[in-house]
C-alpha cells in the first residue's frame, strides 16, 4: 500500500515536472497569508498554517485546526482554546448536511452565483518563493455577480497535488480561490499550485471586495510531534452544532 | 529662577501664546452644500432629542453620541461624522464639529447630480474601518430625494379614488422621519452592546395559513393596544399567542426563532421610536429651526407620528406575502403591551436572551381552554373564512406567477443597476409578487427611472432580483434579440448615450456596458447621469 502511494507521488511528480530529490521527510509545511478589504473595512493579514503529510493533513487557522486523517478516513475539527473537538467521516460532513429546502417558503432567498469562467494566459513568468510561476487571469461572470482572479501558479512545488486539490482540503483554506467550476474551466490547476492570487469579487448586493492570498512559506520539514493527532486531553463533542457553539 | 518668577513666566508665556493664537488668521471654514448641512443638523437634533429622552425610552441607553454616522448620497458623496480614524478617501471638513465630532467627506465618486432637501433613507450598523484594533460600528445610511410635489400628487390621487393613504404626504417628506430613522439605527447600536442575536434574519415566504393567522395576530395586537382595562388587554394578548401557535405550523423551529429574534431587534427599535414620540410632545424644545432645515417642524403633532405606528400595524398585518416586515410593528406593539402590564420589563431584557412573545406568555399566564377550542373561538371572532379567502387568492396568484417565470426558457437579459447606488422603483403592469429577494411582474413593467436612466417595459413577464437587477428571458428564437443605438462605443462593450431595444424592454442610459454569452446578455448601467 505504501509502495503504491510512493509510486503515485512519483507519477504526479513526474507529470508535474517536480524534479527535486526526495528529502528525508515527505511532510510539507505551508504558511498561507490572506488579506481582505472592502469599501468599509480592511482587515490585517491573517495566516493559516498547513502540514501536508503522507497520511494526514492539518489546517490551522488560529482559532481552529482541521485534521484530515486519510489513513483513518476521519475528519477532526479541533478548537484548541476550548480543548474540544468534533469528529466525522472524511466525507460524512457533506452527508450530514440537510438537503436544500425546495419548498415555496425557501425560494428566492439564496443566491449562489454560477460563474462562467474564462481564463487568459498572460504569458508572463516570475519566481515566487523560489518557484517559477506563470501568470493567468480568470474571469467569472454570473447573472448578478463577477469574480476576477489574478493568479500566479507553479508546476514545480513539492506540495502533494492530490491533497492540495482535494476539495475537502481547499474548502477549509480561508479565502482559497479554487472552486469546482474554476477547476473545470482551468484544468491546469489540477497539476499546479497557486502561489499567489488576487481576487476581486463583485457580489450581488454587498460592496465589492478584494482578497489577496499568497503562500509565504513552502518547506519540507519534520512536523512537530503530535501535529496529526487529537490531543488525548481534548473532549469529544457529539454534534457539529455543539462544536460551533464552542466558539 | 525662583518659584514666583517661574510662575509669572509661565503666566506670561500663556498670555503670549494666547495672543499669538488670537492674532492668527481665522482658520478657514469649509462651506457645505445645503443638503449636507441639513444632514448634519438632523444628526445634531437626533443627539439632542436622545439627550432629553433616551434614558426614559430605554434605561441604560447612553452610547448614542459615540456612534459615527456614514451617509451616502445619490450623487456619490459620502459624509462621515464622528469617526476616530476615517478610511482613505475621506477628508476632514474644517471649521465644523457638530456635537464635538469631526466631519469628513468622500467626494471621490461624486457625479454631477444636483441634490436638494428633502432627502430620506435608511440603512443600519456596519463596520467601517478600525480603531485600536477593533472594527468601528457605524450607522450607515443611504439617502434619496423625496419629491414633495410627487408625494402630494400621489396623496390626492389616492384620496380621490376613495383610499386613505397610510401616511399623509406632508409627513412622508418631513425631516422628523429621518430623525426617527437615526434614532432607530442608533438603538440597534445600543442593542449590540448588550446582546448578540443567536438567529439570522427571517427568510420565509408565506402561505395562506401563515397569512391568515399573522393577520389575526396583528388584529389582536391592535385590540390589545386600544383596549383600556388591563384584563381585556390580556385576553387579546392570549388571542395573539393562540394565533401565533396556529401560524407557526408551517414554520421550522429555526424560522420561528428567527421571527421572534427579529421582533426583539427590530421591534424594540421601533418601540424606541414610539416611546420617544410619546415623550416628545411634553418636554421638548428643539435646537434647530426651519432656517436650518426647511422640512423640520419641531415634531409638531408628534401624536400624528405615533398614530402612524398604529397605521403601519393596520397596513402591514393584511399583507399576504409579508413576513419579516411585520416583525417591526408586531415587536413594537408587543413591547408597548409589556410596558403596560410589566413596568420595567426592559431592565435586563436583552441580556436575558428571551423573546418578546415569551414575556407576553408569562404575563398572560396559563391557557384557559384547550387549543382546538381556542382556535375555533379565534376563527369565529376574527372572521377566519373571509381572511382565508382573501389571502388564498393572493397566494394562488403568486404561485401562478412563479410557475410562469420558471417556465420561461431562452436567452436571459440581465440589467445591472448596482452602480447607480439606488434601489429600483418599478412601476408595474398590474400585480407583482415577492418571493424571497425576487419580485415577479407577471404582466411586465410599465417603466422605471433612475436619474437619467429610463426603462420602458412591455407586457412580457420580468423579475427584479437581488435589489439591483432586472432579468427578462427572451423566449424567441435566435441570438440577436437586441439592438443598440449610441453616440459612441468603446472596445469592451461600453456604450455612451445608449438605447438598448429588446422584445421585453427599451433601456436608455448615459453609459452602459454589454457583455454576451450564448445564454445571457448582461447590461451594466455604468452611469445614471450624462458623462459626455
Amino acid at each position: 500500500m505504501r509502495d503504491q502511494k510512493i509510486l503515485c507521488c512519483a507519477l504526479i511528480a513526474a507529470a508535474t515536472g517536480f524534479s527535486e530529490a526526495p528529502s528525508q521527510t515527505d511532510t510539507v509545511h505551508l504558511l498561507l497569508e490572506r488579506s481582505r478589504s472592502t469599501q468599509f473595512i480592511s482587515r490585517p493579514p491573517d495566516t493559516t498554517e498547513v502540514w501536508i503529510g503522507e497520511n494526514a493533513v492539518v489546517v490551522g487557522t488560529g482559532t481552529e485546526n482541521i485534521l484530515f486523517r486519510y489513513d483513518l478516513n476521519r475528519l477532526f475539527f479541533l478548537r484548541p482554546s476550548r480543548g474540544v473537538y468534533y469528529e466525522s467521516g472524511l466525507d460524512s460532513r457533506e452527508q450530514e448536511e440537510q438537503p436544500a429546502d425546495t419548498s415555496i417558503h425557501a425560494k428566492g432567498w439564496e443566491y449562489t452565483p454560477l460563474y462562467d469562467w474564462t481564463v487568459e494566459d498572460m504569458k508572463e513568468e516570475k519566481r515566487l518563493q523560489g518557484y517559477a510561476c506563470h501568470h493567468y487571469v480568470a474571469r467569472g461572470e454570473a447573472d448578478y455577480s463577477e469574480r476576477t482572479l489574478d493568479l500566479w501558479v507553479t508546476r514545480e512545488s513539492p506540495i502533494r497535488l492530490d491533497r492540495y486539490n482535494d476539495r475537502r482540503f481547499y474548502s477549509h483554506i480561508p479565502g482559497d480561490p479554487r472552486s469546482e467550476e474554476l477547476l473545470k474551466a482551468f484544468p491546469d490547476l489540477y497539476t499546479s499550485v497557486i502561489v499567489s492570487s488576487q481576487e476581486k469579487l463583485v457580489p450581488a448586493i454587498a460592496p465589492e471586495g478584494t482578497i489577496g492570498r499568497r503562500i509565504i512559506l513552502i518547506e519540507r520539514k519534520q512536523p512537530p510531534p503530535g501535529v496529526f493527532d487529537v490531543p488525548g486531553t481534548f473532549k469529544r463533542l457529539e454534534t457539529y452544532d455543539e462544536y460551533l457553539d464552542a466558539r | 529662577m525662583n518659584i514666583w518668577m517661574r510662575d509669572n513666566m509661565r503666566c506670561v508665556n500663556r498670555i503670549l501664546a494666547m495672543t499669538a493664537i488670537l492674532c492668527l488668521p481665522a482658520r478657514g471654514q469649509d462651506t457645505l452644500p445645503g443638503y449636507l448641512a441639513v444632514g448634519l443638523k438632523q444628526m445634531q437634533e437626533t443627539w439632542h432629542i436622545l439627550d432629553l429622552f433616551a434614558e426614559r425610552v430605554w434605561p441604560g441607553w447612553n452610547n448614542y453620541r459615540d456612534v459615527p454616522f456614514l451617509i451616502a448620497y445619490p450623487n456619490g458623496v459620502r459624509l462621515l461624522v464622528g469617526h476616530p480614524d476615517p478610511p482613505k478617501n475621506f477628508s476632514a471638513v474644517t471649521g465644523l464639529s457638530p456635537g464635538g465630532k469631526g466631519v469628513f467627506l468622500d467626494r471621490s465618486q461624486e457625479i454631477a447630480l444636483p441634490l436638494k432637501a428633502p432627502l430620506l433613507g435608511g440603512g443600519g450598523p456596519v463596520s467601517l474601518g478600525t480603531w485600536r484594533g477593533k472594527p468601528v460600528r457605524t450607522v450607515s445610511l443611504r439617502l434619496f430625494y423625496l419629491d414633495p410635489e410627487l408625494a402630494e400628487r400621489r396623496d390626492s390621487l389616492e384620496r380621490g379614488s376613495g383610499k386613505v393613504p397610510w401616511m399623509p404626504a406632508a409627513l412622508q417628506y418631513a425631516s422628523e422621519n429621518q430623525i426617527l430613522i437615526n434614532v432607530h439605527e442608533l438603538f440597534h447600536c445600543y442593542q449590540e452592546t448588550v446582546f448578540r442575536s443567536r438567529h439570522g434574519n427571517l427568510r420565509y415566504n408565506t402561505d395562506a395559513n401563515y397569512a391568515v393567522y399573522s393577520e389575526i395576530e396583528g388584529l389582536a395586537l391592535e385590540k390589545a393596544f386600544l383596549t383600556v382595562p388591563d384584563d381585556s388587554l390580556k385576553i387579546f394578548l392570549a388571542d395573539f399567542l393562540t394565533a401565533r401557535e396556529m401560524k407557526r405550523k408551517s414554520m421550522t423551529a429555526e424560522q420561528q426563532a428567527e421571527e421572534s429574534g427579529e421582533e426583539v431587534s427590530e421591534g424594540t427599535a421601533v418601540y424606541a421610536e414610539a416611546m420617544l414620540l410619546s415623550l416628545i410632545g411634553r418636554d421638548y424644545a428643539p435646537e434647530i429651526s426651519a432656517s436650518d432645515d426647511p422640512y423640520y417642524r419641531n415634531f409638531a403633532g408628534a401624536d400624528s407620528y405615533f398614530k402612524l405606528k398604529l397605521e403601519q400595524l393596520r397596513g402591514i398585518r393584511g399583507e399576504t406575502l409579508e413576513s419579516r416586515g411585520k416583525s417591526y410593528t408586531y415587536g413594537c406593539f408587543q413591547s408597548l403591551a409589556l410596558s403596560r402590564l410589566a413596568g420595567g420589563w426592559q431592565k435586563g431584557f436583552f441580556e436575558s436572551g428571551r423573546m418578546l412573545d415569551q414575556l407576553i406568555a408569562d404575563v398572560v399566564g396559563t391557557r384557559s381552554g384547550s387549543v382546538p377550542a381556542e382556535e375555533n373561538s379565534l376563527k369565529v371572532r376574527y372572521g377566519y373564512d373571509a381572511l382565508l379567502a382573501r389571502h388564498a387568492e393572493v397566494i394562488a396568484g403568486r404561485d401562478r406567477a412563479l410557475a410562469l417565470i420558471e417556465g420561461r426558457k431562452g436567452r436571459a437579459y440581465v440589467i445591472n443597476f448596482k452602480e447607480t447606488g439606488e434601489y429600483l422603483q418599478v412601476k408595474a403592469n398590474g400585480p407583482s409578487y415577492r418571493i424571497g429577494l425576487i419580485t415577479v411582474f407577471p404582466n411586465g413593467i410599465d417603466s422605471m427611472r433612475v436619474a437619467e436612466v429610463t426603462l420602458r417595459g412591455t407586457a412580457s413577464p420580468i423579475i427584479q432580483d437581488q435589489i439591483y437587477y432586472l432579468r427578462w428571458v427572451d423566449t424567441g428564437p435566435g441570438e440577436e434579440g437586441y439592438t443598440i443605438q449610441c453616440s459612441r462605443h468603446e472596445e469592451g462593450g461600453t456604450y455612451y448615450n445608449a438605447i438598448v431595444r429588446t422584445g421585453g424592454f427599451t433601456l436608455t442610459a448615459p453609459k452602459l456596458r454589454v457583455s454576451t454569452s450564448p445564454g445571457r446578455v448582461k447590461i451594466t448601467v455604468l452611469s445614471k447621469v450624462k458623462v459626455e
